[in-house]
């Protein structure tokens, strides 16, 4: 039995941290209906990215901007578990769908509201995109190498902010479990990343000094950074952290420098970590990246390959493991992208059906679940509510 | 802050990772009765620091300190004999038990998942580790950098600007392949809840870190599979150049993002519509993306003449997407985040008083509970271990043994 078998969620999100929640709780049985219009289409449709967020949903067309929309979504609430939205601060509840006009027509309703800030606070109507906000928290200016701009770094945000939110409504489905009590919650995606920095954070708290981008380095550790293998823009990180690892580094790639004194202890090599970063380069250039993680993990070396994403898409282990499965899109296009990062041993792990196509599942959500007539669609789709 | 989500569950915790350590906060955080088991010499983290001084103390950590908050913690060492005695009597009272200890140790030790849900049948196992428990890889060596690196984020990073010895694929900072596994292990720790309570039945839970951090990369996967071609950070800042503008201010780094064309219009109506902005080399956002070396100049003129604060609250007047690029330092002077209570002040015994972030969500109608610090070692063991029922002499007898 999944988890959250028997759990409907009306999805008004769109774009990234929200249809990545959706999609895990998709993943763990829930049926999620992922309402969209022609007017007002999830961005993320114009790529192949869409296709790996909107696995195992429902696509339900409601124009939200029509009254009759917003009551048809209000009915499907009504016979719902969750509803989430990411929508701007504010939105939605001038659409009248906010979270007491939700309570009251389904009182146990579990609403998730994540947005940019949070819906409190002076700034909680800023425009906001997960990729800016980690600028905002921190994140970003710790980022890259020394002396040059900062990196903003990707979409890191959004689909940690994905992943907690997951988590959260799982965590108030479970309340609602034990006291019947449904739940809001206003979430702030810039919050989620900054409770991922602990340690900067903790580190000016406790010394008042600044985290700076250091690259691949380390505070007290060297040789720790990435070296290059044969070939073009191939890498190998390798981080030594004690003597043994030393020795077992030196011996694998036949460097005679284990009793070298500028390079004893981890305060030498630290000290000496320039020098030493040449000197390993020269011997990592002889290997290809493949070559070179066999003989590095089989001297005991914390090592990996810098992966592009094709070749996790193909990596062995991966795949053995299952999180690296095969999926066919709506078109019939076969290929092998992730799964989901976890595995529960008494649930198989779930395959993946097909992002949805906008409102391929309309009529089945209005007919099913709200019971309504062919003729009564008919007017909706009619009227341009069903758009 | 902590909430009542879990209220009565008991969650083991039993590792030596960040990983461990932050999924069991952010348990704790939600209401769940968490044990941290540590060996009688304390968890690593505790000799990670940060430590005022720079002067290790083992109840001073910063990153201890701010992983381990709302927990009881006591010390054991479950690989010994005597201490595994003990261990077996908390796993069967507990609902959960998080761990990182390799397969191949677990069964050495007889605590593999077929030997304790013997005694506890609705037991939940999370087990977390670099490579996950089954695999080729499953007893490689690993570190936040190399698992970074092999996880494609390390490449999906924007890279650094024109310098071709910036082209370096760059890990994160702040230890994020434990933050994010952590994060990882604690959604599907909550739906192995789920799905135990539906029936009944415990469960083992297999998280890889890796994994966990080659997620973040998520929808790419599909758009790299389809289009059978693996952009790097690098051709995909050239094609997006200014779309996200890191520009200089008189105080550090703003970040500006006018990429439709009536934020862009409102952007150089902010900047007074100089008279290079009906330049056709800057017409639409294409071109500004190919020409702009030429225009990045243009805007920081303007920019270099305020604050990041300022550019920030102008352009957000003017509903231009833009945030100052902020240190840890600046998050503490935040009007927003002083308002919405991201941070909160826990008291420790023996660190003093530091600040600690809140959780990012705030659930309508529940009251928390102010915050514990983070235990002290072995601070509840004597509490923990007569609640299982083992007597005063007896823990006498096992603290001679060096066991807790």
């Amino acid at each position: 039995m999944k988890p959250l078998e028997g759990i409907r969620v009306v999805d008004f999100s769109w774009v990234l941290a929200g249809p990545i929640c959706t999609r895990y709780l998709a993943f763990m049985g829930a049926e999620v209906l992922k309402v969209e219009s022609h007017r007002r289409p999830d961005p993320s449709r114009r790529g192949d990215g869409f296709q790996m967020l909107n696995q195992n949903k429902r696509g339900v067309a409601l124009n939200l901007s029509t009254p009759e929309g917003r009551a048809l979504a209000l009915e499907l609430v009504k016979k719902s578990d969750v509803v989430i939205e990411n929508f701007a601060t504010g939105v939605i509840d001038r659409m009248g769908l906010g979270y007491d006009v939700l309570k009251a027509a389904n009182p146990q309703i579990v609403m998730v509201s994540s947005a940019g800030l949070g819906h409190t606070g002076p700034e909680r109507g800023y425009a906001a995109y997960g990729t800016l906000i980690q600028a905002y928290t921190g994140w970003s200016a710790i980022q890259g190498y020394p002396g040059r701009k900062p990196i903003i770094g990707g979409a890191f945000t959004d689909p940690a902010a994905g992943t907690w939110l997951a988590g959260l409504i799982a965590s108030a489905l479970y309340r609602r479990k034990q006291t019947g009590e449904g739940a809001y919650l206003d979430v702030s995606m810039a919050e989620v990343t900054i409770n991922l920095l602990a340690q900067p954070l903790m580190e000016y708290a406790i010394t008042g000094a600044v985290r700076q981008p250091q690259g691949n380095r380390d505070d007290w550790f060297a040789p720790h950074n990435v070296y290059p293998c044969a070939g073009d823009d191939q890498w190998m990180a390798i981080a030594v952290t004690n003597d043994e690892e030393w020795a077992g580094l030196c011996k694998a790639l036949g460097l005679e420098l284990a009793s070298d004194v500028r390079f004893q202890m981890a305060l030498g090599r630290w000290k000496h970590q320039e020098e030493l970063d040449s000197i390993i380069s020269e011997e990592t250039r002889r290997y290809t990246v493949t070559e070179l993680f066999a003989r590095l993990q089989r001297a005991g070396i914390p090592s990996g390959p810098c992966y592009d994403l094709a070749q996790i898409n193909a990596n062995e282990h991966l795949v053995e493991r299952g999180f690296i499965h095969e999926y066919t899109d709506n078109r019939g296009r076969k290929v092998n992208i992730p799964s989901i990062p976890w595995q529960i041993e008494s649930l198989p792990l779930p395959a993946a059906s097909p992002a949805p196509e906008l409102g391929q599942d309309t009529e089945y959500a209005l007919r099913e679940i709200l019971d309504l007539t062919p003729e009564k669609i008919a007017e909706l789709q009619k009227a341009g509510v069903l758009y | 802050m902590s909430y009542d989500f879990w209220k009565g569950v008991n969650v083991i915790e039993w590792g030596r990772s960040i990983a461990t350590a932050f999924n069991a906060r952010m348990l704790a955080d939600m209401g769940a009765h968490v044990v941290k088991v540590e060996p009688p010499t304390g968890d690593p983290a505790r000799r990670m620091g940060p430590f005022p001084d720079n002067t290790p103390h083992p109840e001073k950590s910063g990153l201890f300190l701010a992983l381990n908050t709302n927990k009881l913690g006591i010390t054991l060492d479950p690989t010994c004999e005597t201490g595994r005695t003990v261990f077996v009597e908390l796993v069967k009272a507990t609902d959960v038990l998080i761990f990182d200890a390799r397969p191949k140790d677990l069964a050495r030790w007889r605590l593999a998942f077929g030997d304790l849900k013997k005694l506890n049948g609705s037991l939940i196992m999370v087990s977390i580790t670099p490579f996950g428990s089954s695999g080729p890889y499953q007893d490689f060596k690993a570190s936040d950098l190399t698992l970074f690196q092999m996880s494609g984020y390390a490449r999906s990073m924007v890279r650094g600007e024109s310098d071709p010895s910036a082209k370096v694929p760059v890990r994160a900072q702040g230890e994020q392949i434990g933050m994010v596994g952590g994060l990882t292990a604690t959604l599907a720790t909550s739906m192995a809840l789920l799905q135990r309570a539906a029936t009944k039945q415990g469960t083992f839970v297999d998280v890889s870190l890796w994994e966990a951090m080659c997620m973040l990369n998520n929808g790419g996967y599909a758009t790299t599979a389809f289009q059978q071609f693996a952009a790097t950070g690098s051709e995909e800042q050239a094609a997006n150049r200014g779309t996200v503008a890191t520009l200089e201010t008189n105080d550090g780094y703003v970040v500006v993002s006018p990429r439709e064309d009536d934020q862009w219009t409102r952007w150089i109506a902010l900047l007074g519509n100089p008279p290079w902005a009906s330049d056709p080399r800057f017409a639409n956002r294409q071109l500004r993306s190919k020409n702009w070396d030429e225009l990045e100049p243009l805007l920081v003129e303007w920019t270099s003449r305020h604050s990041k604060e300022e550019v920030y609250h102008l352009a957000q007047g003017r509903e231009i997407p833009s945030f100052p690029m902020n240190t840890v330092a600046d998050l503490f002077r935040s009007e927003q985040l002083r308002v919405r209570g991201a941070f909160t002040t826990i008291e420790h015994p023996v660190a003093g008083k530091l600040p600690h972030t809140t959780p990012p969500y705030r659930p309508g109608g529940q009251q928390p509970r102010p915050d514990e610090p983070a235990p002290r070692l072995g601070e509840h063991t004597e509490q923990v271990l007569a609640g299982i029922g083992i007597a005063k002499e007896e823990q006498l007898r096992l603290r001679a043994l060096g066991v807790i």
